[in-house]
Formats: C-alpha cells, structure tokens, sequence
C-alpha cells in the first residue's frame, strides 16, 4: 500500500545522501530546486512509496550506520515514541521496525548525536 | 514534455505534487470561477477592482464579512491575496515597482508548515502552505482566548490556561505533522478577541511577506541561477534552509521590521509595534516547540532568542523599553509546559 511519511533532518545530516538511500529503496523523493524559507523547522523529505515506513527506517539506518552516529526518532500520532541510535544491533532493529509498523507513523526524524563535530582537519 | 514559461503551475505541480493556486490569475475570473455561489457578482467585481487599484482596506472590508461564506481554500487564497496587497502598500514605490511582478502561491494540499520561496524557470514565486496559514491563525486564537487584555475592551480570560497549553502543544503536533488527525474543538471566542488574534496573525503574515520581498530587494537571490530544465531536477545541492544566524536572513528581518514599524511617539505606536514584535516571537518560540515536537533538541533557542532581540532593538530602537504582549508569555509557558511533561 502506498503511503507518504514526512522526513525531518538535522543539522549536520546530509539530506542529499539520504535521499540517494531512499532512492535506492525504491522510494519517491521530494525535493527542491531552490527555497529560502522565512523559519523552516528542518530540512525536509516528503517520501512516498509502498510499505514507506519500513522502506524508510531501513534507508535511513544504512545511512547512519555507514556515518556511524545519529539517531531516527520515530513518534506514532497516539504519542507512541521510540529512537534507533546508529549503534543499535541488526536483531534489534528489526524487532523496533516491526513494532514501529504496527503503529499510527506520518513523521521521522534523523538526527545528529555528535553535538560538536571536529574539523576533518583534526581527524 | 515542453516546459511552458508562462506556467508556474506544472512548475509548482510537479515539484510539491500538490496542486496551487498561483496569484498572477486574473482574480476577477479565479472570483467567477470559485467564489460566484458563494458571493455576490457586485461583490466579487468590487473585489477584483480593490486589487487592481491597491485598495487593500477596501479588499478587506468586502472580504471580511463574506469570509465565513467561503471554503477553507478559497479563504486562505483570497486572505494572502489581501497580505499581497497590504504589504506592496508599505513599499516605497520603486521597490514596489521591483516586486510586484513576483508571483505569489498558495499551497492547499501541500504536507509541510511553510512559507518559502522557490525558483522556476520563469522567476521566483513565494509560496505559503495552507496548514502553515491557518496552523498560525489557530495558534493566534489559542493565546488571546488565555491572555487577559487591557488594550481593548474585553472580559479578559475565555478558556483555562492549562487548557490553553495543552491546546497549544496538540497544535504543534498537527502542524508538524506529527498527529495530523487531532481536531481542536472550536474555541468560541467573543469578537474582541477574534479581532485581537486576527490583528497579530495579520501582522506576522504582513513581516514574513515583507521578509520574502527583501530577499529580492537586497539581491540575495541572485547568486542562484534560476532552473532551466524542465521537469524540475531534485538538485539537492542548491536546496538550501535558511538558520536564524544566516546574515541574509538577518538583514531581511532587519528590511522587514524597518518597513512596518512606527515612530513609538504615541500609545498607538507603541501597541502596533508591540503587535508586531509579539507576533514574530510568538513565532519563533512556536518553531522551537515544534521542533521539540518533532524530535530535535532545545537547540535552536539561543538563536531564535538573539534573533527576537535583534528585531526588537530594530523596533523599539528609539524608545527607551522593548514592549511585548502577554501572549508572548503563554507561548513561552507552553514551552515549559511541554519540556516538563515529555517523557
């Protein structure tokens, strides 16, 4: 069944990057040419596409997995709320995927956990 | 496909998948078309004849009492027609001149709270979304329905301020789009304070309107080359959000407070300053509990904070207090409200 989910992206996050991920999933991505918003509340991706949820928890794991930090932030719209750190093991994710798609879910949000990235000269 | 350059609809259509209603229309044919069950011919005439001449508080003294007859959309629609015209009212007449031109969209059916613009090949459009338009105007109601007032007549207190809070934090969740289904029961307010919210609505409306305008005016635009394919490419790279410290945004505030603020020489000055002032940081402490909503941290606080003090100081520059409304405070209460109780 197709379904839309609103992707919110913190800073530091690349949403091109994610965006590839999604792609990849098989998800429709929207995104624009250009804006300057007044006060935007993040950087977002409209995605559609069948079984969306699922298809976007496991593109934006890979994504964070392969960056090593961050976190998704998933609230159901009865308040059900759970978060899925970079680190969290593969049984474990699964099992978070599932109970996340039995519930209500309109909006993701990825963040960054690193709260002061080091210049890639220090690394 | 052929991209037709007069066409920022397929533009707008293909990017957000939502279908606009772009202002450039003739609004005497867009009123014929939508509104002639609902209005009065003589009336939808008059109206297209405000516009044409500039007329904005004629616009709104025909448009006001009709509102209710017409639908969500069209309402929405007609409301930033009037926004349109009231803020090219404040320009001095060669920035007028250098923005009227400019297209203005209205976005129903689009999932994200925003006002932004966004390039076409045949120039840029400012586009306000429907939940962002009327998610405001709900917030407005919320906080004079809590705030006891002393600058109209009215019996102050209409709703507990707890309820109020809570109202607030569910709003957020709808305008977020995180609980989109939660309904808000009506609010019932008395006259007065439908005037009072619909003043601060208005006037933040009118600040981001002129805020968008600035961005054109003080050149910002024009390091971004406008697209020239057609359809529209998802060129991430030059997607770009603008944050609270971003200078340009900072000399567009600056534009904007400049342009709508008074003398402070006399009371009335004074309240329609504080008007303007309350509304923007009534906004910008809704943004950062929406983002708290959402999942992020309290980060973003500092920066709305300096950002508030900065237009204020631009404001009240030549008067010795910054004023502010108490709907500023049940804002900031229902921050704390809602830090306090997550888990």
């Amino acid at each position: 069944m197709t379904g839309q989910i609103l992707l919110y992206i913190g800073d530091n996050l690349s949403a091109d990057d994610i965006g590839r991920q999604l792609r990849a999933e098989g998800l429709e991505v929207t995104r624009r040419h250009f804006t300057r918003n007044m006060d935007a509340l993040a950087t977002t991706i409209v995605v559609t596409g069948a079984n969306v949820l699922i298809s976007v928890l496991n593109a934006v794991f890979l994504y964070l997995q392969a960056r090593r930090s961050g976190k998704i932030v998933i609230q159901s719209v009865d308040g059900w709320r759970v978060e899925i750190p970079s680190t969290t093991a593969k049984e474990d994710l699964q099992g978070l995927i599932e109970l996340a798609s039995t519930k209500k879910v309109h909006q993701i949000t990825v963040v960054d956990t690193i709260p002061n990235k080091p210049d890639a000269s220090n690394d | 496909m052929t991209f037709d350059h007069q066409d920022y609809h397929s533009w707008l259509q293909h990017q957000f998948g939502v279908s606009p209603t772009v202002f450039l229309d003739n609004l005497g044919d867009w009123l014929e078309a939508h509104c002639s069950d609902s209005l009065d011919s003589v009336v939808l005439q008059k109206l297209a004849s405000c516009e044409a001449t500039g007329d904005s508080d004629g616009f709104m003294q025909l448009l006001g009492p009709h509102r209710n007859r017409l639908g969500r959309t069209v309402a929405g629609i007609l409301y930033h027609r009037w926004i349109r015209l009231l803020t090219l009212n404040h320009l001095p007449p060669s920035d007028r001149k250098t923005v009227e031109h400019i297209a203005i969209a209205y976005l129903p059916n689009h999932p994200l709270p925003e006002a932004f613009i966004t390039a076409t090949p045949r120039g840029h459009v400012i586009c306000f979304s429907e939940i962002h338009s009327f998610g405001l105007l709900t917030l407005f109601q919320a906080l004079v329905a809590a705030a006891p007032i002393t600058s109209i007549a009215s019996p102050g207190l209409q709703i507990q301020e707890t309820d109020v809070l809570d109202r607030i934090i569910d709003l957020a969740r709808i305008y977020t789009g995180a609980s989109p289904q939660i309904t808000l029961k009506p609010l019932g307010l008395n006259e007065n304070l439908i005037f009072l919210s619909d003043l601060m609505h208005n006037n933040l409306q009118l600040f981001i309107m002129c805020h968008e305008y600035s961005h054109f005016l003080l050149g910002h635009l024009k390091t971004v080359p406008l697209p020239t394919s057609w359809p529209p490419q998802p060129v991430a790279s030059q997607t770009q959000i603008s944050s609270s410290d971003d200078p340009k945004e900072r000399d567009a505030d600056d534009y904007a407070a400049r342009l709508l603020k008074r003398s402070n020489t006399s009371r009335d000055d004074i309240n329609h300053n504080a008007l303007i002032f309350s509304s923007l940081m009534v906004y910008f402490f809704f943004t950062i509990l929406c983002r708290l909503v959402i999942g992020f941290k309290l980060d973003s606080l500092q920066a709305q904070l300096e950002r508030g003090q900065r237009i204020g100081e631009v404001i009240f520059g030549d008067n010795a207090v910054i004023h502010q409304l108490k709907e500023v405070e049940i804002m900031i209460k229902a921050l704390d409200r809602y830090l306090s109780t997550r888990h």
